[in-house]
């Protein structure tokens, strides 16, 4: 490793704040003590913090000697995403809420927010595409089955619980989040690995 | 598998970044593969050897 110290925010931390931030959202939401507009004024706020995130990585990434040209262009891609997805959502609960629309143009509302998980499910595959580095992609695609592992664990276990009526029903689109949170934890065990004894 | 990189390196006072740029992977490519933690594939080590201008063998040994 790089004897020059990394200096600045962990990028965990700001992984943290967002994630923390979502789950804050959702729980005020529950017990209807934020409606919206309000709630999606937070998401967006808590959502700013993907932005110092993603420079927070590409910093860590050159110290720590694992940046790569394919990297840089999932990490933009990531970002996009992450902040498509907010503005997209913001505006089909806008129309939603404010014109109640029926019919074809409800199922395109409901379907907008899809679009920017479809790309991120493009970006993840052509990152490994892009890749030249095979003991990058190898490590990637070794996070992406930890991730993959990870969901079905959750989705099982919750489902279950769902069944038997002890969990409330869990959205399908979750299934991102939780397989996101995956791909975090199997970074991070990688990570640990490449700086361990 | 073992191998010789961090002693050819050493000999040609090549630091892992300067190995890594000539072969053109990451550092901690260079790093894992030194360290016996990532065997490289064919492709990669044939690259190394050459880079050395040594065959594989004298690279790479079995355990």
């Amino acid at each position: 490793m790089s004897a020059k110290r990394l200096v600045g925010v962990h990028p965990a931390i700001w992984g943290a704040v967002f994630g923390g931030g979502m789950v804050l959202t959702a729980w005020l939401e529950k017990y209807h003590w934020l409606a919206w507009p309000w709630n999606l004024a937070l998401v967006a706020l808590f959502s700013a913090s993907l932005i110092p995130m993603s420079v927070a990585m590409r910093q860590r990434s050159i110290h720590c000697g694992v940046d790569s040209a394919a990297m840089r262009r999932y990490n933009r891609r990531a970002l996009i995403w992450a902040l498509s997805y907010i503005v997209l959502l913001g505006f089909a609960l806008t129309v939603r809420n404010t014109w109640q629309p029926q019919g074809p143009v409800l199922w395109l509302l409901a379907l907008l927010p899809s679009l920017p998980i479809i790309y991120y499910v493009w970006a993840m595959g052509q990152y490994l595409r892009d890749e030249q580095d095979e003991y990058l992609r190898m490590r990637q695609m070794q996070a992406g089955m930890f991730a993959t592992g990870f969901l079905l664990v959750v989705a099982t276990v919750w489902g279950f619980l769902e069944t038997f009526g002890i969990a409330p029903h869990a959205e399908g689109w979750w299934a991102v989040a939780v397989w996101a949170i995956g791909l975090g934890m199997g970074s991070f065990v990688q990570a640990k690995r490449d700086h361990g004894p | 598998m073992n191998n010789r990189l961090k002693v050819l390196r050493a000999e040609r006072s090549w630091s892992q970044q300067d190995l890594a740029e000539r072969l053109g992977v990451s550092r901690q490519s260079v790093n894992a593969i030194e360290t016996g933690k990532y065997d490289p594939s064919l492709p990669l080590a044939f690259r190394i050897a050459d880079l050395f201008k040594m065959t594989i063998e004298d690279v790479f040994q079995r355990d």
